[in-house]
């Protein structure tokens, strides 16, 4: 326990706390409250019916930074009370201003421009809240705006300057935290933008989306709630069952047989002597993986093509008559079986190539010595000795058995109609939804529940995983 | 084996390295040959299409129409190729922007997971976990296709722009990890100390002592990031309208599913005055295969240099990762 402050001991005594807040306490106490701040900015506090349309809607303090001039009309004719928002809005101010001063334990550089700031957001806000609800003038809803992105701005501030503070006291020093800090910029700018911005988007899921206004985050606040609506729409159809059952079977097949496929040729490239004809057909099986599925789209087409594709050709000459193979469906789950294997053996060989390659020869000799032949070599030593890398490789696998490789169901079966009952996987599902607009709130509730299954897969797997052999689990 | 004494075993040795040595736990002589003859059939089956492919491209349209696609080109004529070729203007600009995406969005990869694996390798740094989680917590869970569009279109707005092909590649965090183990096996603590005694700072250490050192996975990131944007056409198909902006891959996609969208792109080549029944005349089939060949083509001839860096990349990254 470090020594207390002076500053400490005081709150220790305002609030006569059994434990003393030690700085690691109320940093987290302090972003704990931060972390409260800005979701209580998202919560609907205003509800009130829009008259022309007739739909329910309700209206957060974050609502009031995107919406529009003409929000004032409506606010007018739906008789709306704003004495909850003006509360809300009175109260983050207050609030930061503690928090400013919380985090300011000694006389420290934040809490000087900190505080400016806040007090100034706290005057400006409050009379311009009083005009607002007076006069419902649109150029004092755009003024209203701009405070409230200030007030975020102070709240983010905070919320940075206790990370730093944290960075500070851990650190002993800025210096060499700060070219890493820097470093990792990028990445996490990114990660920012293109990972933690969408996951809200799941909540589209649960949203009546209809294109009411210009901005995007309008028409996101503007749709109504529906909640489970769409998930009951989706799984009423036979689509849901269709598209899961295409994702499941597929990725289980693709995933076994992927597998012996893989090893199978990894132990028998492995076997052959002339190490340079193994390393040529080591190439050659690799080469699939190159092209993309697009590519194979051409080529399977040059197959299957009804007029001019060998097979047909080549079954015309046998005195058979030719398919149309882009009308039949039964055909086609053994066409993706064989197109992912033709294009993923080579590539999932090469690891256990290399891990073959590694493997000590003496207990080969040995077993020869002792008279085992071949298969049994393979079954009874270089198997079991595969083992963890395979259960390794396999674990991701499992993980996104709900996640399908939309690149080939797509472009395999050309768009064919009546292909599409056997190639329909989710990804695809979300896919020509989102390209044929239609309301997306049903592909959305698809991709929410995608998700959500895979993320339970890939815990539930790697937790099994962990409890079996440690070394092997993925964290 | 137990009696052997040190002499046997070192005459052993001795025979093992000359070159007449026979492994004889090798395969024998027939096994071998029915082992060959199976990967020989394997072989001919997995680049037969490919044969398919570009024979047709080399054939007479006419031919093609009569008989159908065959293993050998049919009227061997350069006759589409040389059509294709008297305006590539839609196949260079399709390549133009396929490679731009490819070189930029490479780049931007291995900068960021360079730059983003550093800190995570090194041992002072306080917030390697909370970071890692941060990363890996994506590789679990995202927010799905829907949400992925609407934040780029509506937020990033991002429809009809080349960096829509470029962004989404910028990053990754499977090669976060394997460049973190990378850097923490390849370079040894003691260089990066010795680094710290001479007064080096952070980024000094990683761009003049790490990088260098480095460069074998990062190679290997380079390789499989650049394949990955130069065969993808799923980010294309969502957000690029534009004719001109259009992939490689995206524009002999058209090409193949759309009977409109190849006639356009075969006679784009033609002026205003032709007439129509010229255009019935077009070598369609052998056009899109000559299409084909020409996207596959690079591919081909540079694959065999480059597998060799795929694999060894491949086998350092996993055994070690």
């Amino acid at each position: 326990m470090a020594v207390l402050t002076s500053e400490q001991s005081k709150l220790n005594r305002i609030f006569s706390l059994e434990k003393p807040l030690t700085s690691q306490n109320m940093w987290t106490l302090v972003r704990l409250m931060n972390a409260l701040t800005i979701v209580t900015l998202f919560l609907p506090i205003v509800r009130f019916m829009e008259i022309a349309n007739m739909t329910n809607y309700t209206l957060s303090a974050f609502h009031i930074l995107i919406g529009t001039h003409g929000l004032t009309a409506e606010l007018e004719a739906a008789s709306l009370n704003p004495t909850p928002l003006m509360f809300f809005s009175v109260f983050l101010i207050v609030f930061n201003l503690v928090l400013t001063f919380i985090l300011a334990k000694k006389p420290n550089i934040w809490a000087i421009p900190l505080s400016a700031l806040t007090i100034a957001a706290t005057f400006v806000s409050a009379s311009m809240l009083t005009w607002l609800v007076r006069s419902g003038r649109a150029e004092l809803l755009y003024g209203f705006r701009l405070l409230l992105y200030l007030q975020l701005a102070v709240i983010f501030l905070t919320f940075v300057g206790v990370i730093l503070k944290r960075v500070q006291v851990e650190t002993g020093g800025f210096k060499s935290h700060l070219a890493l800090f820097g470093m990792l910029i990028p990445g996490v700018v990114w990660l920012l933008v293109f990972a933690y911005l969408p996951m809200p988007g799941i909540l589209l899921a649960f949203k009546r989306y209809t294109v009411t206004g210009t901005n995007v985050l309008e028409n996101f606040f503007r749709s109504e709630w529906v909640m489970f609506r769409n998930f009951r729409f989706l799984f009423s159809t036979p689509d849901a069952l269709q598209i899961t059952r295409n994702t499941v079977v597929y990725n289980v097949i693709f995933l076994i047989l992927g597998l012996i496929c893989s090893v199978s040729l990894a132990i028998a490239i492995s076997e052959i002597p002339n190490r340079f004809m193994a390393k040529l057909y080591q190439t050659t099986y690799f080469l699939p993986y190159f092209l993309s599925w697009i590519v194979v789209g051409y080529l399977t087409f040059a197959l299957l093509n009804y007029d001019l594709g060998v097979i047909n050709i080549f079954l015309a000459r046998l005195g058979i008559a030719p398919v149309d193979w882009y009308m039949r469906p039964q055909a086609w789950p053994t066409i993706f079986v064989i197109a992912n294997i033709w294009k993923y053996t080579g590539y999932g060989s090469i690891i256990y190539i290399a891990t073959i390659a590694g493997f000590d020869q003496e207990i080969f000799e040995a077993a020869a010595i002792d008279g085992a032949g071949k298969w049994q070599q393979t079954t009874n030593i270089t198997l079991p000795m595969l083992v963890p890398m395979m259960t390794l490789l396999s674990i991701l696998s499992v993980g996104r058995i709900f996640a399908a490789d939309l690149g080939m169901f797509l472009t395999l079966p050309m768009g064919s109609g009546p292909l599409r009952s056997v190639s329909n996987v989710i990804d695809l599902y979300v896919f020509n939804s989102i390209r044929g607009g239609v309301n997306i709130g049903l592909p959305a509730s698809a991709a929410l529940y995608q998700s959500v299954v895979g993320f339970i897969l890939i815990m539930t797997t790697n937790y099994i995983v962990r409890r079996i052999s440690p070394d092997n689990a993925l964290f | 084996m137990d009696n052997a004494t040190a002499s046997d075993l070192i005459k052993l040795a001795k025979r093992k390295k000359s070159r007449r040595w026979k492994n004889p736990n090798r395969l024998s002589g027939k096994a071998n040959i029915i082992l060959n003859v199976i990967f020989i059939l394997m072989t001919i089956a997995c680049i037969l299409p490919i044969v398919i492919v570009i024979s047709v491209s080399f054939s007479t349209e006419a031919t093609i129409l009569r008989e159908g696609y065959g293993v050998l080109p049919k009227n061997f004529s350069l006759d589409t190729f040389r059509f294709v070729l008297r305006d590539p203007s839609v196949i260079i600009s399709a390549y133009s922007v396929t490679i731009v995406t490819t070189v930029i969005g490479t780049l931007f990869c291995l900068i960021t997971v360079a730059l983003f694996a550093y800190p995570l390798s090194r041992p002072d740094f306080k917030f390697r976990t909370e970071v890692t989680f941060f990363m890996f917590f994506t590789m679990l869970f995202n927010g799905g296709l829907v949400s992925y569009y609407i934040m780029m279109t509506g937020f990033l707005g991002l429809r009809n722009n080349i960096l829509a092909m470029i962004l989404p590649y910028s990053f990754n965090a499977f090669w976060v990890i394997v460049m973190r183990t990378f850097y923490k096996n390849q370079v040894p603590d003691s260089i990066i100390e010795s680094a710290r005694t001479d007064g080096a700072g952070e980024w000094r250490t990683l761009i003049q002592i790490v990088l260098p050192i480095s460069l074998p996975g990062l190679a290997t990131i380079a390789l499989f990031t650049a394949l990955a944007i130069w065969n993808e056409f799923i980010n294309c198909l969502l957000f690029i309208q534009r004719q001109d902006l259009r992939n490689l891959q995206t524009m002999i996609y058209q090409a193949l599913t759309s009977a409109r969208m190849l006639r356009d792109i075969v006679a784009s080549g033609m002026g205003s005055s032709d007439a129509i029944s010229e255009v019935r005349n077009l070598p369609n089939e052998t056009f899109r295969m000559a299409l084909s060949v020409i996207t596959i083509g690079p591919i081909v001839l540079v694959y065999p240099f480059f597998q060799r860096f795929f694999i060894k990349g491949l086998t350092i990254g996993s055994i070690k990762g």
